[in-house]
């Protein structure tokens, strides 16, 4: 049955999953008629909600990118990929495989996001060199599986931007600090649950799976083996310009710049983590590890291409906040969710519309930027604790990521795979996550 | 006689020429040291100015990002792309060819720098495709160099636009500019236009002989990429229909249009600020993309030369929140109100812009550091504030041609390497500058 359910769902998403972006322009027309339709806006009003606000996330927009892009750059460093090397001696068997790429993948998920899905890709190439005959499919399955948890780590979109002093909804529900948020019950709960499980519910899937994927690991090299080339430049050909360049001590001395602000900065401020902060460190991190300017550019170069969509999508998503919020929908959705909703239940409310929501805005922070202003303003209402619902939302965005490719994309283009190979898989683990999240938002 | 010129510096002092990225790096360090020295900060202080100042530029990088990318994706439109190819069939010679290609350069540089640096380098690409007689270094530095000297009254002006936006940072000390102060005052246009004509001019001198000529290497590669764009391909699935459905698109477009009609009789007019250019020109690229997935195509190729300025921006915004902490600003803005008077003003405004250009190389991030300080040496003197905003743009676009920032995007399409085109550049720098500084000496002492 198993099997079943998996080959129905992997062809239903190829055949009616459309682009991030063609979802952001069907959401804006849709959002533009249901407004004049069921409020008193004339379609010249929408056009004005809509137009007025079309820019309103463009410092966000660059956040968001620079999530992407610093783990990117990261994950691409040295240090790193001699670390995910070392650490795939750890398997030895198909099972140890998944299990390991999934536990690594999800730990460094945690810790940032496109940091998590670099390493995801680069840990399943290393390993499947290890272990030959593992399903390589299942084995980036695993690795993706770990993205599951990353809306609760430090990249987490929802509880960073609600720690920044002026972000969007400060004025309803204030500056709340990670300590509430990433570090609170709730959370750690439902990361420890989810980041101990998952590797055994990959290993039950492989135990069920009837795919045998091998693929030569020779195909993979290139992504694995480092730069050589870069490393050893001809001292000789080189010009006093490209000498800087290609200069280890320009990359320390900006490097220690950077690390000594952080040190400075969490010795000021205590544990004040917000999205600024996560950026500036992982930049500073990448420009040390990379150890040359150079090589620090090429990978930068490398990784803008990731932030194209959101870069042109958070406009279109501003777009509809402004349309909502102006037309009155946003209130009307609110007043709806506190109907149907009680104290105990709307956390898990809020958890699956922003699941569904998730299948349109795969951004976490575009999702915020959508729903976030009227399920604080519901929650205020039933008198749910904001910081939970906020939780809620975060998790809802990061759940349906299994089965939506943006985020995967990414990914798949390191392992040379495509969605279709890893989808069915994540669908088993959509429907397994969501008993620890659930139970999660109703106990705590 | 400049035709040899440009060959020595050729091999000259761009060895000496670091990246981009290096001078943000080394500036940061300088101002930090200006900083501990000149101001007596300490240490901590100053990383905390600068990191005060790191992210400031947040919503400015998207924007810059977008002028770049969308100005990428309407000239990969097929509609703009044909008419390239149309257009850049004309010329023969290898003279036709650089005056064509400086003409269309300069001619979209003004509706947009971006436009201007990337359509200009992808049609001296075309051209120098069909005219083998042609230098291909020549032709992608001519495209390059008529922008820039067209841009002193290119409508997308940064600072002139900036001081236009509400809300603009230098609001509470000069007030909101209108363009006809700016753009489109006779300054303005009297550098742009004299200095087209001097760059048309020595561009012809400067043309390699004969036997000197490089020409256009073709390869399989450029075939390929035209087939692909001709090439229909089959939509086989539900989503792939949506993805390439045109009536959502033009729904989209619809809804723009009726935007930017609003937006005209709400404010009178089409204020050219920068999130109106953005606006339009996504809705322009959708339009004549004609669906959703080929327009994202056209914007994740054009990311990667956008790398320069979302790497760059934070280091100028750390720098410039040095600058404002330590009060370095306001030591520099000191001792040039006490060497410039009335007269020698504009000129000193034009040329510190040059200077500072080199390690600024923003438009946008430059105003921001030079802006407030210039504008208070200008309270010393009788002159109008827009003085300020069309010297320092005009100082800020001529060292464009010495500091490779702006140019990396048109090397990338070019696969080339700055030393193949960076003398050409800097004669035309050096006769742009004695231009344009006769012209802010002294068209000031008549206008005010």
């Amino acid at each position: 049955m198993f099997k079943k359910l998996t080959n129905f769902s992997d062809r239903m998403v190829r055949r009616y999953l459309p682009d991030a972006f063609l979802f952001a322009i069907l959401l804006t027309i849709l959002v533009f008629l249901l407004g004049f339709i069921f409020t008193d806006s004339t379609p010249t009003n929408m056009v004005a909600y809509w137009g007025g606000d079309f820019w309103n996330l463009l410092a966000f927009a660059m956040q968001m990118s620079l999530v992407v892009i610093t783990g990117y750059v990261v994950a691409n460093t040295p240090v790193v990929k001699k670390a995910l090397s070392g650490l795939s001696q750890f398997a030895n068997t198909p099972s140890q495989a998944v299990m390991l790429v999934t536990f690594v993948s999800a730990i460094a998920c945690l810790i940032n996001y496109g940091f998590g899905l670099v390493v995801g890709a680069l840990f399943s190439i290393h390993v499947v060199k290890r272990v030959p005959n593992v399903d390589f499919r299942l084995l980036v399955a695993s690795a993706y599986s770990g993205f599951l948890v990353w809306h609760g780590g430090l990249s987490g979109s929802v509880p960073l931007t609600i720690a920044l002093e002026d972000h969007p909804l400060v004025e309803t529900m204030g500056t709340i600090p990670v300590t509430e948020s990433l570090f609170g019950w709730l959370n750690i709960f439902i990361v420890v649950v989810l980041v101990l499980t998952l590797p055994l519910v990959n290993w039950f899937i492989m135990k069920n799976s009837e795919s045998h994927t091998n693929i030569d690991p020779a195909i993979l090299d290139a992504q694995t083996s480092y730069k050589e080339q870069a490393a050893t430049v001809d001292q000789a050909e080189l010009t006093p310009a490209d000498r800087l360049e290609h200069s280890k001590i320009i990359a320390y001395l900006v490097g220690l710049l950077g690390l000594s602000f952080i040190v400075y900065h969490f010795a000021i401020n205590g544990f004040d983590l917000n999205i600024n902060i996560v950026n500036f460190i992982l930049l500073f991190v990448g420009i040390l590890f990379h150890q040359t300017p150079r090589r620090f550019l090429d990978s930068v170069y490398d990784a803008v291409r990731n932030a194209g969509g959101i870069i042109i999508q958070f406009p279109f998503y501003a777009g509809i906040m402004g349309m909502m919020a102006g037309s009155g929908m946003s209130v009307a959705m609110t007043e709806w969710f506190v109907s149907i909703s009680n104290e105990v239940t709307f956390p898990v409310f809020a958890f699956l519309s922003a699941g569904i929501v998730n299948f349109f805005v795969p951004s976490g922070g575009g999702q915020w930027a959508v729903q976030g202003d009227i399920m604080i303003n519901a929650a205020q209402g039933l008198g749910v604790d904001t910081v939970k619902t906020a939780m809620a939302i975060a998790w809802g965005d990061a759940w349906t990521n299994m089965i939506q490719p943006f985020w995967a994309l990414p990914l798949l283009a390191i392992a040379g795979l495509k969605v279709k190979d890893i989808m069915g898989f994540c669908l088993i683990i959509l429907m397994y996550s969501f008993f620890p999240i659930a139970i999660g938002l109703l106990i705590f | 006689m400049l035709r040899s010129i440009s060959q020595k510096f050729k091999v000259g002092i761009e060895n000496y020429l670091p990246s981009a990225f290096i001078f943000a790096i080394l500036l940061t360090f300088i101002t930090l040291i200006l900083g501990m020295t000149v101001t007596g900060e300490n240490l901590f202080d100053m990383t905390t100015y600068w990191y005060g100042g790191f992210w400031d530029f947040l919503a400015f990088t998207t924007q810059m990002i977008l002028i770049l990318i969308t100005g990428y994706a309407l000239v990969k439109a097929p509609l703009v792309h044909n008419l390239l190819i149309k257009l850049a069939s004309k010329p023969k010679t290898q003279k036709s060819a650089i005056i064509t290609v400086i003409l269309a350069a300069a001619a979209t540089g003004y509706l947009s720098w971006g436009l201007g640096f990337v359509f200009g380098t992808l049609f001296a690409i075309e051209v120098a495709k069909r005219v083998q007689e042609a230098d291909f270094r020549i032709l992608i530095a001519a495209a390059y160099t008529g922008t820039i000297a067209i841009l002193p009254a290119s409508i997308s002006l940064t600072a002139p636009l900036l001081v236009n936006t509400p809300d603009h940072s230098l609001q509470d000390e000069i007030g909101l500019i209108p363009l006809s102060q700016t753009t489109f005052s006779p300054m303005m246009l009297l550098t742009a236009f004299i200095g087209l004509a001097v760059v048309l001019f020595a561009y012809i001198k400067m043309a390699p002989k004969k036997e000197d000529v490089v020409p256009y290497q073709h390869n399989k590669e450029d075939e390929e990429s035209l087939e692909e764009i001709s090439a229909t391909t089959t939509h086989t699935t539900f989503a792939d229909k949506l993805n390439n459905s045109r009536i959502i698109n033009y729904a989209l477009v619809l809804l723009g249009f009726l935007w930017l009609i609003l937006y005209m009789i709400n404010n009178g007019g089409f204020n050219l600020e920068l999130n109106i250019m953005n606006f339009t020109f996504i809705m322009l690229g959708l339009a004549l993309h004609g669906t959703p997935a080929s327009y994202m195509n056209a914007i994740t190729d054009g990311m990667p030369s956008a790398s320069g300025i979302l790497l760059q921006f934070p280091f100028y915004a750390g720098i410039m929140g040095m600058m404002i902490g330590s009060g370095l600003i306001t030591v520099i803005a000191e001792s040039f109100a006490s060497i410039a008077n009335g007269v020698t003003f504009p000129f000193f405004s034009f040329l510190s812009a040059a200077i500072v250009n080199v390690f600024v190389p923003s438009a946008g991030g430059q105003w921001q550091i030079q802006g407030p300080i210039l504008v208070e040496a200008l309270q010393t003197f009788n002159l109008p504030a827009e003085v300020v905003v069309n010297t320092v743009s005009i100082g800020d676009v001529t060292t464009n041609l010495l500091q490779p920032f702006f140019v990396l995007p048109a090397l990338g399409l070019a696969k080339l390497g700055l030393k193949d085109i960076w003398g050409y550049c800097l004669v035309s720098m050096i006769l742009l500058f004695i231009v344009t500084s006769i012209i802010v000496t002294v068209l000031p002492i008549f206008l005010y």
